[in-house]
């Protein structure tokens, strides 16, 4: 479907995969990220495919391992090694109610390094699911920029934009939003329709991120059989099953009882320690963010 | 899994919806073919017309008989190679529900030369030749009455009186598919000679002339060199080729076949209207669904594909069953109709034609009530669908 294809999902190289289990000890995160690239369950696009725009070039060659979220515009116009995974200047965004125009983000400035885990809290209408929206490309702002993965995805129209994000970014939903006539392992496997992979190498990586999520017993079973946890871990399947670049999370534990939050965010927690999976989340639950290991507060369209 | 699989999927989500939407769709592409089979049913004495062929009939009206003794005069022209003719009988058999069958009286010697459709055997048209009362019938009408050769028939006339007797001496078929099957010919010399002897004044006379030409591009100047023979006499003549001929008894019951293709086209707006409505519903059920699958990276010609598989899909099987019910409903239709007021058409079937455009028909419901949710999925931003804003 695409131009290109995943030639390394799976790397040549005695790759992480192939010791992964559902129950895989973190310790060697630190060591992966180390080896640079930040080392992933899946590999990565490796710059083999045609980059959106030019400035994509490279994006992989300057994974840098840790940082923080920080404030303020603090990006260098030169490609670096530890350049920001997602950099947001002074971003606005409002919507328009009938004739009133409401302002929802003002001048916000955001950088947020590869492997990172970002939590970003605050009250309802504070603007958080918003700036989600964007740094994930399924908004526009109305003025700065944003630049994520080495894109200005401000700039890109609606195609480009979709094509983007099905390389980029993975997807959780607080309500799941699975596909409720496709098994477990089919919304799985919906992501994958969108690359060139063979029927095998699909069926491959689907039961490779079911597994991960713990879940191959019920690869077969509709959401409708599922619980809520189980849901949702499927939907954290979905959203990785592509290795996309950041998976963000919009109140991925909102929906869920205590325990099944847990394990949720146990889930996540992995995927970013062991798999170095730059995570951004939005959420109001305190013991949510507390695992995120950068928590930012919005209040009525400002980061403070 | 491919795409096709969510399509199928999702045409299986509400079971109860898309067996009633297909139901439907059937019971609509049935109707609409059922009316298009009835047009082309009636319609189909023009198919079966020879180009070669003009007919000659009273300019009056086809009621007004024209003298036997033109037979010589129209032989003459240049350019006719063979004719016959015949006259209406208005027979009635056993009684008027029975008799919704065309007896034509013929020149036995030469009506089997200018109608060579009707196929009949050397021997049976020998037959038919030797006896004066003989007939030769249909094979569709002997065995609509389970006539056989030999078998006398017994028949009353709406036009002259007395009973006639007739003895069956052959069977034709038709060489074509379109040639009509039902007809009952016996000798035009039989209805002359008895009307001799009951009415005297309407003897010598023949309802038309069928005239044989060699070539049919001369059909116009033939016909003009006809009727000027007989041009300010008693019984002036009108000729047009049998095509025109058989248009012009059509024409009687053109507002009747208006009536017919309109109500196919306001079928073919209810289904599109059901059609329309319930993939609306779909689309406004799934808003959220499109937009996760938006977010996922489909695009929009992805949702296209999702919805107008899933509308054609309905459309196809609804049109599909449609149009295999066709046939079986037009023949019990027909049988219905020849039970009760006697057989209406010659020809009973349903055509390529018909179940090609039924076809057409459910395919093009199918992609236009997929036009308006397609839009709605194809502009929609996910935002919206998500309808989460923070």
């Amino acid at each position: 479907m695409w131009g290109h294809r995943r030639t390394c999902f799976f790397p040549r190289r005695t790759g992480p995969h192939k010791q992964l289990t559902a129950t895989q000890a973190p310790g060697s995160q630190r060591a992966r990220r180390a080896r640079g690239g930040g080392s992933i369950w899946l590999c990565q696009w490796r710059g083999r495919r045609k980059p959106l725009d030019p400035s994509e070039q490279g994006e992989r060659e300057g994974e840098a391992p840790s940082g923080s979220a920080s404030g303020g515009g603090d990006a260098s116009p030169h490609k670096i090694v530890s350049e920001p995974l997602i950099e947001i200047n002074e971003v606005s965004k409002s919507y328009r109610r009938d004739r009133l125009e409401i302002p929802v983000l003002r001048d916000i400035s955001l950088t947020v390094p590869n492997g990172e885990y970002l939590a970003l809290m605050g009250p309802s209408g504070s603007g958080k699911t918003t700036l989600l929206n964007l740094i994930a490309g399924i908004d526009q702002p109305d003025r700065g920029k944003i630049r994520v993965a080495g894109n200005e995805i401000g700039q890109m129209d609606e195609s480009a934009l979709a094509l983007w994000r099905s390389r980029h970014v993975g997807f959780i939903f607080q309500l799941y939003n699975l596909i409720p006539v496709l098994t477990a392992f089919e919304n799985v496997e919906l992501p994958l329709l969108l690359t060139s992979l063979t029927r095998k190498q699909r069926r491959e990586h689907a039961e490779l991120a079911l597994r991960v999520v713990g879940l191959t017993d019920r690869r077969d079973h509709y959401p409708r059989q599922l619980s809520g946890g189980q849901e949702q871990r499927v939907a954290i399947a979905r959203a990785i099953v592509t290795d996309p670049t950041i998976l963000v999370a919009d109140e991925p534990t909102g929906d869920l009882d205590k325990a099944s939050a847990f394990e949720i965010l146990d889930l996540l927690e992995r995927l970013n320690t062991d798999f170095a999976k730059t995570i951004v989340m939005v959420t109001h639950d305190p013991r949510a963010a507390e695992r995120a290991r950068v928590v930012r507060q919005l209040d009525k369209g400002t980061l403070i | 899994m491919q795409l096709l699989h969510l399509v199928f999927r999702n045409l299986f989500r509400h079971k109860l919806r898309t067996v009633l939407t297909v139901l439907g769709i059937a019971i609509a592409i049935l109707s609409f073919g059922m009316i298009r089979t009835v047009i082309a049913m009636w319609y189909s004495g023009i198919e079966a017309s020879s180009p070669n062929r003009l007919i000659t009939r009273n300019a009056i009206s086809l009621i007004f008989p024209l003298p036997i003794a033109y037979r010589n005069a129209i032989t003459a022209v240049p350019g006719v190679t063979d004719l016959s003719y015949a006259q209406w009988f208005g027979g009635i058999y056993i009684d008027e529900k029975h008799s919704q069958f065309p007896q034509i009286a013929v020149d036995g010697s030469t009506w089997f030369k200018v109608a060579p459709e009707n196929q009949i055997s050397d021997a049976e048209l020998t037959a038919f030749m030797r006896e004066r009362n003989a007939a030769i019938v249909g094979v569709q009408l002997a065995r609509r009455f389970g006539w056989k050769v030999g078998d006398t028939v017994r028949m009353r006339s709406m036009i002259y009186s007395g009973d006639w007797d007739f003895v069956i001496r052959g069977i034709y078929t038709g060489a074509k598919k379109t040639t009509d099957e039902t007809l009952f010919f016996f000798h035009w010399e039989y209805l002359d000679q008895k009307l001799r002897q009951l009415e005297p004044w309407r003897a010598g006379h023949v309802g038309w002339y069928v005239v044989k030409i060699a070539d049919p591009d001369r059909a116009a100047a033939i016909s003009q060199a006809i009727d000027a023979r007989f041009k300010n006499s008693l019984a002036e003549t009108r000729t047009e080729t049998e095509e025109s001929f058989i248009q012009g008894f059509i024409s009687m019951s053109d507002a009747i076949l208006i009536a017919l293709r309109i109500v196919s086209i306001v079928i073919i707006g209810v289904i599109l209207a059901v059609l329309s409505n319930t993939m609306a519903m779909t689309a406004r059920e799934r808003l959220s669904e499109y937009a996760v699958l938006k977010t996922l990276g489909f695009r929009t010609r992805h949702l296209i594909l999702l919805i107008a598989g899933e509308s054609v899909l309905i459309a196809l099987a609804g049109g599909l069953i449609g149009i295999g019910l066709i046939g079986p409903t037009v023949s019990g239709f027909d049988a219905v109709m020849t039970s009760t007021i006697g057989a209406m058409f010659p020809i009973v079937g349903v055509s390529i034609a018909t179940r090609s455009v039924s076809l057409l028909m459910a395919l093009g419901v199918g992609l236009a009530a997929a036009i308006f949710p397609a839009w709605r999925a194809a502009t929609l931003r996910i935002v919206n669908g998500l309808r989460r804003i923070g």
